[in-house]
């Protein structure tokens, strides 16, 4: 087991070193200066602007400036951003919120992705598992920022139930509507995830065999059937904290949260180098770390794992 | 088995009075003897794919979908089928004006006929989400393979690679790219896009690519070609692909469909199409600060938008019902 | 006693009559089951036989109410206990199940739930039939009523570990047990399974005066988990407590099988319904643990409803046969009766094929020619009909036998069973030699292949496996073949026998050159494999041939069978287009296919005509050797015997040669020339096929011979 932990460890280093580089090189390599950019419309100072790429490391070679990145991050200083604030403020702002949002839908997306896709999975088909596998098609080909939308002018400004936008009030009322879209996609791959493997279980020669022995329905759904067929979908929601962080960027954009996916909207448009490459970083590690989790979930909750 | 022994009806119901005999038997003709496994020649012929085929056209998902896409791909070839306007011709006279002959949905803010629009936005969307699944496929079922054929260290730089790209979102790595790219016009617009997905979205295809090759790689009949003189390349195209083609297909058909929801967030965004493609997302990036003036002006892009991505994702759907016997029942 | 006084006092305990069970699929109504009626009456035992798509276990899946998908019971009735079970509401199901009648299913690797412990879901078992081990309830009302009530019987009352260590210390201070005898306590008194009767008992053997007081102070009943040790003990797994902590992927198939015995005997069913408790177990496993549950069943007074595709098998463990065909019971009746006084065709057809009841017969000619020195082909020439004509000719000597000897099936447990096979064989021996002498059983392999030159041969063939660790770069070596030297005749069939791990397979793969061995020469044709060019490599691929185990795997879905069989052709260059295609005729017409399945793909074929179409594909490219991996295990009876003959007259009209792996030893005697017993990856004992069944030389030889079901019938 410790050595299954540490493998998994191991593994993990050249994805987070290939995934930042991959990063660093998009935001560093791609034609467009970062320092002419910062001056917008104004005249282009050449001795500020040497000053500045000195002390972005901009003048060294690309590969220097990733491994000098990298002690950064490693030390915990982030840099400052163009505009003069340092990166870890705005990481110590936005996370919060998007971490608080990504769990919120997380939790809804669990909950009605299961218990939906549990009831269509043992009524494999019969009208609510069509219905529910209709809907769930139409929950993914829907847009999320349609869905914002619909459910901002319906909920928000029609019914007035829930606050337009988030803004600087953030609470649980006012993160709802956006984690309810946020969530959407997911719920319908949850939905679908659990329908079919209830479905397969279902069918499964150890589940006659607890029939046999003489367990109630109710015994052999609960104690077999729930019991294993979850294991896929419990694995899936772990991975997906670390998506739904970086799926956010659009559903904050419209709710107006004031989360990762907004900071990392703005400094993206301007053109803020080293706080996007510092933002993605984090979300890099958290998905790196979320699906670690995963893999000991599983581990935990399948017995055949352990031994590997 | 053959559809003889259904017809014959049972003989001799139950008679529950007579003591059971010692020794019974029934006679020779009540269970008539056919010889032993003899092959049905008068059977209708069926391959794998062709029963498939069968099992496909049997379900109404199936038969919805392909009539959509369809009407779709007929837009995407032939938008004039469906409207004589011109996509560009607005009169900003008419703007926000409802329907009227000609126009049956009506205008929008700069008075532009909105069904026009949304028909000429079908070409942009739907070819860069054809374009890119062609690629993934490509990228991806190549990387795939060859992992799970080749195994060992291949394998483990391959999967290696596979999870760095996996560990980037790609709605987000795409913003980041096509952002610091820059927008470009016509051709390399498009190709940047479409380039930017695909290398971001073929590691879920690989990853679907090598576990299905690795399935085949220990099975009997890829040992037989081996014990026959088989070279290894040639088995993994001839036998492994072949083989593992069908969960490629189910992929690749749901992911159609969320490469073009995919650009139109992108679009929404402003990185995505050039802006004079005027794809359903830019049309309701357009619309969006009307939304509550003039709703209709968002829904009817969004409509199609969520019509085309659902007969894509309906397809792939009912393509696994068909193509994987552990889908349904 | 007369069968009538016999029904009065024993009422059957299942009565089905006339039973129908359909499956609606959406285009068609399959009638899975028809008209079926059998009777089985309190503590007895009958086997239902039948092939693939016989029906056999949807009967048996209607009687406990478990078909699966759209199987409904469409007719008859199914009368348990008096009470009619067909339209039973769910509830009461339920309650039947498991307290009064269980089910040992059929495949141990996929019965058990991978999640939880052994122990817990035996338990459940307990529990849901209500089963008050820890006699929690008695002990409420003792505590209401303030004084012990004398009604428990003392035949559920279990020997808790506590009671257990008290009364070996009180045994010991008076002198009744001595420290020496500690052993022999264990083994009669068992925690969770000794009774508090049974301890009386043991007490009253030992000489101890107040054995009724001593089994009530020390017996006071288990608590949960010792109750769940005592059931897997009594299924016979050593080491119970420790075993029902673990996971069931921690357990060998033998193992898992117990386990799900244990289960289904839990709540003491009063029927027992076995599916194929051991079809996927290597024969010596399934024997003890048939053995083992026969005689269970038979101390609990237990019915048991066997389910078997094994006609030798099923005879030797019931009372009664029912063979099914088709959906309808085409014969029922006492098991040696039916064996050899069989009344229906179909009947007659699967004795025939049996290879356990048909092998003796079978072997007669082929072992003569085998053995004296010339070419197969001389006494096969009059022969048209191949294995099953031989057996037809056997059969007169064995009916007048067997019909003195009926209704005396014998399942000896354990011991005397070893003798009752080696006496029939030897009495065999002197019949079946009449023309090779008295030394013709234990000739050596140059006397036995005189005139054949030697094809394949290998030295000292060892292989090795690396076993990973858990932790980074730890392994454990795993000595797979270990030190294998054996050599195949031109023309003969050499078997390689042996269980599941023992190596065989690698053995094959190696001789394909498709594995390379760790240490060994395997010389072809005298050549050395592993000195072999890439060229000559290609060569010996078009020479030797495989032919593997799995029918569904063993063709590749996506291929024609015109393509499957014309890649070897095309692979090898051989001719153009139309000379591959008469090829792919000419091959397909020699395994007795119609050409017109060229045009079809395997998913259409049945698995005995998948193995004909591998057979075909050997074939195409005209090789000396034939490597065949359990060629035929998958097959059905009748199918496998179809199989055989087909190979026996492609050895015998093209001179092949086959090396022919196998776990079944009936198989063997219907085919092989010499026989190679392996175990643990070593052979421990070759010669000719003759001298290897009817005088084995090595306990394991000895161990599998007995194995073979039906083995222990006195047919002859």
């Amino acid at each position: 087991m410790g050595w299954y932990i540490g493998r998994r460890l191991l593994q993990m280093i050249p994805v987070f070193l290939g995934a930042t580089l991959l990063v660093y090189a998009m935001v560093f390599l791609l034609p467009g200066d970062p320092i002419v950019a910062m001056f917008g419309e104004r005249q282009v100072n050449a001795a500020v602007a040497n000053q500045l790429r000195a002390q972005y490391h901009l003048d060294k070679p690309f590969i220097i400036q990733y491994l000098l990145y990298l002690k950064g991050v490693v030390t915990g200083n982030f840099g400052m951003s163009y505009s003069g604030r340092p990166v870890s403020q705005i990481v110590a702002q936005a996370y919060p919120v998007t971490v608080k949002l990504a769990v919120m839908a997380l939790c809804i997306e669990a909950i009605f992705g299961v218990v939906l896709g549990v009831i269509a999975g043992l009524r494999r088909g019969g009208w609510f598992d069509s219905t529910a596998l209709v809907l769930s098609m139409l929950l993914i080909a829907v847009p999320t920022f349609v869905m914002g939308f619909v459910l901002q002018t319906l909920l928000g400004i029609k019914l007035q139930w829930l606050p337009v936008t988030v803004g600087g009030e953030v609470s649980v009322k006012s993160l709802l509507m956006p984690a309810f879209v946020l969530a959407g996609v997911s719920m319908a791959y949850v939905l679908r995830l659990t329908r079919n493997s209830v479905a397969e279980v279902s069918t499964a020669d150890y589940v006659r065999t607890a029939t046999a022995k003489g367990l109630s329905r109710h015994t052999v759904v609960t104690k077999h059937i729930l019991r294993n067929s979850l294991i896929p979908v419990v694995t899936f929601l772990g991975a997906d904290l670390g998506n739904l962080m970086g799926g956010a960027i659009v559903t904050e954009g419209i709710f107006n949260v004031p989360g990762v996916g907004n900071a990392l909207y703005q400094a993206i448009l301007k053109s803020e180098g080293s706080t996007v490459v510092s933002l993605v970083t984090i979300l890099v590690l958290v998905f790196i770390i979320a699906n670690l989790v995963v893999d000991l979930l599983y581990a935990a909750l399948d017995p055949r794992i352990r031994l590997v | 088995m053959s559809s003889r022994q259904i017809k014959t009806q049972s003989s001799g119901g139950p008679d529950s009075e007579l003591p059971t005999p010692r020794h019974f038997f029934a006679s020779d003709d009540t269970a008539l003897l056919s010889d032993v496994d003899v092959f049905d020649e008068s059977a209708p012929p069926s391959s794998l794919w062709r029963e498939a085929g069968r099992k496909l056209v049997r379900q109404p998902k199936f038969i919805v979908s392909v009539l959509l896409i369809a009407v779709i791909l007929l837009a995407v070839a032939w938008p004039t089928l469906f409207t004589k306007v011109p996509k560009n011709s607005c009169d900003l006279s008419k703007s926000l004006d409802g329907p009227s002959a000609g126009h049956p949905l009506g205008f929008e803010k700069l008075g532009c006929d909105i069904f026009s629009r949304v028909v000429n936005g079908a070409r942009p969307s739907v070819s860069v989400g054809v374009l890119t699944t062609l690629l993934v496929v490509i990228i991806g079922g190549l990387i795939g393979a060859l992992a799970g054929w080749y195994g060992k260290w291949v394998d483990a730089l391959l999967s290696r690679i596979t999870d760095i790209f996996f560990a980037l979102p790609l709605v987000l790595a795409a913003i980041v790219f096509l952002q610091a790219f820059g927008q470009r016009g016509g051709f390399l617009g498009v190709f940047s896009v479409v380039a930017v997905m695909a290398a971001f979205g073929w590691p879920q295809m690989a990853r679907i690519t090598r576990s299905a090759v690795l399935a085949v790689k220990n099975s009997d009949f890829v040992t037989a070609a081996k014990a026959i003189g088989v070279s290894r390349g040639k088995i993994l195209l001839k036998h492994a692909m072949p083989n593992a083609a069908a969960p490629m297909i189910v992929t690749a058909t749901v992911s159609l469909g969320t490469y073009i929801v995919a650009e139109a967030t992108l679009s929404f965004l402003g990185v995505g199409l050039p802006i004079t493609t005027r794809s359903w997302g830019w049309q309701i990036s357009d619309a969006k600060t009307m939304l509550r003036t003039a709703p209709e002006v968002l829904l009817w892009p969004a409509a199609a938008l969520a019509l085309t991505v659902l007969a894509f994702i309906m397809l792939g759907d009912a393509v696994r019902d068909a193509l994987d016997p552990k889908a349904r029942r | 006693m007369s069968p009538l006084s016999a029904d009065a006092a024993n009422p059957p305990l299942l009565k089905v009559r006339g039973l129908e069970v359909a499956f609606r699929s959406r285009r068609q109504v399959v009638h899975a089951v028809r008209g079926a009626n059998l009777e089985l009456r309190a503590g007895h035992t009958i086997a239902i036989v039948g092939e693939s798509g016989s029906g056999k276990s949807t009967t048996a899946h209607a009687i406990i109410g478990l078909l699966p998908g759209t199987g409904r019971v469409t007719g008859g009735s199914i009368l348990f206990k008096g009470r009619e079970l067909v339209g039973l509401r769910k509830r009461d199901y339920v309650a039947l199940r498991g307290s009064e009648i269980g089910l040992v299913p059929q495949d141990p690797m996929s019965n058990l739930n991978p999640v939880y412990r052994i122990g817990a879901q035996i338990r459940e078992a307990l529990k849901a039939n209500g089963i008050d081990v820890s006699r929690s309830s008695y002990n409420a009302l003792v505590d209401l009523v303030g004084h012990g009530i004398e009604d428990t019987p003392d035949g559920r009352l279990y020997l808790s570990r506590h009671g257990y260590h008290s009364l070996l210390e009180e045994l010991e201070q008076r002198g009744a047990v001595k420290p020496d005898q500690e052993g022999a306590f264990k083994t009669a008194l068992k925690v969770g399974f000794s009774t508090r009767m049974e301890v009386q008992a043991y007490l009253q053997d030992l000489g101890v005066a107040d054995a009724d007081r001593l089994a009530r102070m020390y017996v006071t009943g288990s608590n949960m988990n010792e109750r769940v040790a005592g059931l897997l003990s009594e299924a016979g797994l050593p080491d119970a407590a420790r075993r029902a902590r673990q996971y069931p992927h921690e357990f060998s198939g033998g193992m898992r099988q117990r386990a799900l015995i244990a289960m289904a005997l839990a709540a003491r069913p009063d029927l027992l319904i076995a599916d194929e408790p051991t079809s996927a177990l290597d024969v010596t496993v399934q024997r003890q643990i048939l053995d083992h549950l026969g005689t269970l069943t038979r101390e609990l007074g237990t019915a048991v409803l066997f389910i078997t595709h094994d006609l030798g098998l099923a005879a030797e463990r019931a009372e009664r046969l029912v063979v099914m065909y088709k959906g309808r019971v085409v014969e029922a009746g006492p098991s040696l009766e039916v064996l050899t006084e069989p009344r229906h065709a179909y009947t007659r057809r699967l004795i025939d094929a049996a290879p356990s009841l048909s092998s003796r017969r079978i072997q007669l000619g082929r072992q003569e020619s085998f053995a004296s020195g010339g070419a197969v082909q001389v006494d096969d020439a009059g022969r048209t009909g191949g294995a099953a004509a031989a057996a037809a000719a056997g059969e007169p000597v064995g009916i007048a036998e067997a019909t003195s000897a009926k209704a005396d099936v014998s399942v000896p447990a354990g011991g005397p069973a070893s003798a009752a096979p080696a006496q029939a064989a030897t009495a065999k021996v002197d019949v079946s030699v009449p023309t090779g002498g008295p030394a013709s059983g234990a000739l050596t392999f140059e006397e036995a292949t005189a005139g054949h030159a030697v094809v394949l041969e290998t030295h000292d063939l060892t292989r090795r496996f690396r076993i990973r660790g858990s932790r980074p770069g730890a392994y454990t070596e795993f000595l797979a073949v270990d030190g294998v030297s054996l050599k195949v005749a031109r023309g003969t069939t050499a078997a390689l026998v042996g269980e599941s791990g023992s190596g065989k397979s690698t053995v094959a793969n190696m001789i394909l050159s498709l594995l390379a061995p760790s240490s060994g020469t395997i010389l072809f044709n005298g050549v050395d494999e592993a000195t072999l060019t890439k060229r000559e490599r290609f060569e010996f691929r078009r020479r030797v041939q495989p032919v593997f185990q799995d029918p569904y795997g063993s063709l590749d879905p996506m291929f024609s069978i015109y393509r499957i069989i014309e890649e070897p052709l095309r692979v090898h260059h051989y001719g153009n287009r139309a000379k591959r295609e008469a090829r792919v005729r000419e091959v397909l017409d020699a395994v007795a296919l119609p050409a017109g399945m060229m045009r079809r793909y395997p998913n259409e074929l049945s698995g005995g005509q998948r193995q004909r179409v591998a057979v075909a594909r050997a074939l195409a490219l005209g090789p000396e050797l034939m490597v065949l991996d359990e060629a035929v295990s998958a097959l059905d009876v009748l199918v496998q015997a179809q199989v055989l003959d087909l190979l026996a007259r492609l050895q015998r009209d093209m001179g092949l040669t086959y090396f022919f792996i196998t776990h079944d030893l009936a198989v063997v005697r219907q085919i092989a020339d010499w026989v190679f017993v392996m175990e643990k990856g070593r052979i421990v004992e070759e010669g000719t096929t003759d001298r290897v069944f009817d005088a084995p030389a090595q306990p394991y030889t000895k161990a599998l011979l007995d194995a073979i079901p039906g083995g222990s019938l006195n047919l002859f």
